[in-house]
């Protein structure tokens, strides 16, 4: 108990440079779990996004392509599908129902999905769980528009609200369509998916707002009012992409195979879980070398405890001298710095993980307002208490070269007098 | 797109709902086989599609005495499903006979390696000096929540099998998976 005593009082003694090295190890600690956290959430939250959907179906490019700008609104489609096509393959035998989705406008930097009503049936995220309404009702009309719950939250809409639509996926934009604006009619509840970032509006919003506009600007001297758009015919000529679930899914293959040889036009459909483990596949490799750059940055850190250990012992040569002469056996000075070494190891851990858990808390509600990345703090993932428990150990490794040196030099080392 | 419609049509290989016949489009490399599964209530669909060059080592028609033998044994190993995937006793499984079919099994010229006369309105309108063995099975379980892992045994018999890609798909989600000899287990999601 004594000795304990003694190595707290001895620490107190060091108590810079061994808060230093504490804040050394805690830096690379929230550096490796933050990495570690970063990486599960994001595959998580993506995998979480899209359920219930057999098939994914848009222009022919590439798989992964088409998974991130229907489902994740990242990127661009290369072509869009043919009303007819979209008609033809809904009314399959085998399809038991398609949710169109119609991308390429936006709302103050926010995605407007044009789609059908269908999608608030069908649309599933999570572990099957449908969208939810928080306010107000699906849309009906042309004009009428349903926002995500970070579009709302962000930018402070209520109900029947009224929001215009640029041209475009810019934040600024100016070709505006603001002869046509949406009434707001119902707010989603939080999905902690790209679905709070949207604005939904009905495909017929879409053909409308474009009705007098050709090759992407107003036509001069065309302009159609709200109320006369109404009258015109507005079934859709495109749409981007749409989802398909299927009837039996013992057919998801020979369906998949029939939408890929459509003659009418070059189709690519896709099993999304099937794309996003391709798209992980591809990530793995940099996700790996983060790991281990994170990892090196632990070894730095450990090292850096090493060196504080070593040239504390320098400068102890008399501590452990007088320690050995009160009677202090060797091993009880090696479990002296032993345990030291152990003690800042465990602080520098603990004190990575509260300032990830407070950075987390403070960085968390800006991540999922503006990448709708849902990190969940506490508790710690299994993988993680391994990590942890990696660098405890790797701590008690490097303490044992220092206690080692005290355990054999202590009593030569105190009692030869240099000048 | 309007410049892709010609090029698409011209590798077009029927209209909605082609057969079997229609699978010449896919990739086809010597070595790497697919196997898709899908599990729904208590029936596996398994669809196995190997390059005939790994299995009985040629791709044209079988001509000679030997070659028709050696197709003749593929098929019927081929068939047997319990030769080919072994499924968990305790799902309790019954399999129905599967179904081969391959370019190799069509009488007459057709899946020749001379591109000899081009006919248009024929199916195997392009590319085909390459031929597939597509095999379906069946089975229907009794406890298909006991079917975690299904181990398939085509490595052993067919040597220049190198890798199998195999996707699947069930009720809780859809999953692909590398196989090659030695890593020969399937894990279910």
């Amino acid at each position: 108990m004594a000795i304990l005593t003694l190595a707290g009082k001895s620490l107190w003694n060091r108590r810079l440079t061994s808060a230093l090295v504490v804040f050394a190890i805690a830096l690379s600690v929230i550096l490796l779990l933050g990495v570690e956290r970063l990486r599960t959430q994001a595959r998580a939250s993506f995998a979480n996004t899209l359920s219930g959907a057999d098939l994914i179906v848009g222009a022919r490019g590439g798989p992964i392509n088409l998974l991130l700008y229907s489902v994740f609104r990242i990127g661009d489609p290369t072509n869009n599908v043919n009303w007819t096509s979209y008609r033809t393959l809904a009314a399959h035998p085998q399809v038991a129902w398609t949710v169109p989705l119609s991308l390429g406008d936006s709302h103050r930097g926010f995605r407007v999905l044009g789609t059908s009503r269908a999608y608030f049936e069908h649309y599933r995220h999570g572990r099957n769980q449908p969208l939810r309404l928080a306010e107000g009702r699906e849309f009906e009309g042309v004009f009428d528009a349903v926002l995500g719950a970070a579009v709302a939250d962000r930018l402070g809409y209520r109900l029947d609200e009224s929001i215009v639509i640029a041209h475009g996926a810019g934040e600024v934009s100016f070709a505006l369509h603001d002869d046509k604006p949406f009434r707001v009619v119902g707010i989603l509840a939080r999905t902690g998916t790209p679905v709070d970032q949207t604005v939904h509006v009905s495909l017929e919003g879409i053909e409308a707002i474009h009705a007098d506009w050709r090759g992407g600007a107003p036509v001069p001297g065309l302009r159609l009012s709200a109320e006369q758009v109404r009258q015109l015919d507005l079934t859709p000529k495109t749409i981007t992409a749409f989802l398909v679930g299927l009837k039996s899914k013992t057919a998801i293959f020979r369906m998949q195979r029939e939408i890929n040889e459509f003659a009418a036009e070059p189709l690519l459909a896709i099993l999304p879980g099937l794309t996003l483990q391709q798209l992980w596949d591809l990530m793995g490799l940099a996700e790996n070398a983060l790991l281990i750059v994170s990892g090196l940055v632990v070894l730095v850190g450990l090292t850096v405890m090493l060196a504080a250990l070593l040239t504390g012992l320098n400068e102890r040569r008399r501590e452990m001298a007088i320690l050995r002469a009160v009677g202090a056996r060797p091993g009880q000075i090696f479990a002296l710095v032993l345990g030291e070494s152990l003690a800042l190891a465990l602080a520098g851990a603990a004190l990575g993980v509260l300032l990830l858990q407070g950075a987390l808390l403070l960085a968390g509600p800006m991540l999922q307002a503006r990448l709708g990345l849902a990190i969940a703090g506490w508790p710690p993932s299994s993988h993680e208490l391994i990590l942890l428990a990696a660098v405890l150990g790797c701590g008690f490794l490097a303490g044992l070269f220092p206690a080692w040196r005290a355990y054999r030099y202590s009593v030569a080392d105190g009692m030869t007098i240099r000048i | 797109m309007k410049r892709l419609v010609p090029v698409f049509t011209a590798f077009s290989l029927g209209m909605l709902g082609g057969g079997p016949d229609a699978l010449a489009a896919e990739p086809h490399v010597h070595g790497a086989g697919t196997l898709q599964l899908v599990l729904e209530g208590g029936s596996l669909n398994a669809e196995l599609r190997l390059p005939a060059m790994d299995v009985v080592g040629f791709e044209h028609a079988p001509r000679e005495a030997k070659h028709k033998e050696a197709v003749k044994k593929a098929v019927a190993m081929l068939k047997d499903s319990r030769k080919v995937l072994a499924l968990p006793d305790a799902a309790q499984c019954t399999a129905a006979p599967g179904t081969v079919d391959s370019e190799l099994l069509k009488d007459g010229p057709a899946a020749g390696h001379d591109h000899d006369k081009h006919d248009a309105d024929h199916d195997h309108a392009d590319g085909e000096a390459h031929a597939d063995f597509e095999v379906v099975y069946r089975f229907d379980c009794r406890r298909p929540e006991a079917l975690k892992q299904i181990k398939v045994l085509l490595f052993q018999r067919l040597p220049r099998l190198e890798r199998l890609d195999v996707e699947m798909v069930t009720s809780t989600g859809q999953r692909s998976q590398r196989l090659i000899p030695g890593q020969d287990t399937i894990t279910l999601p």
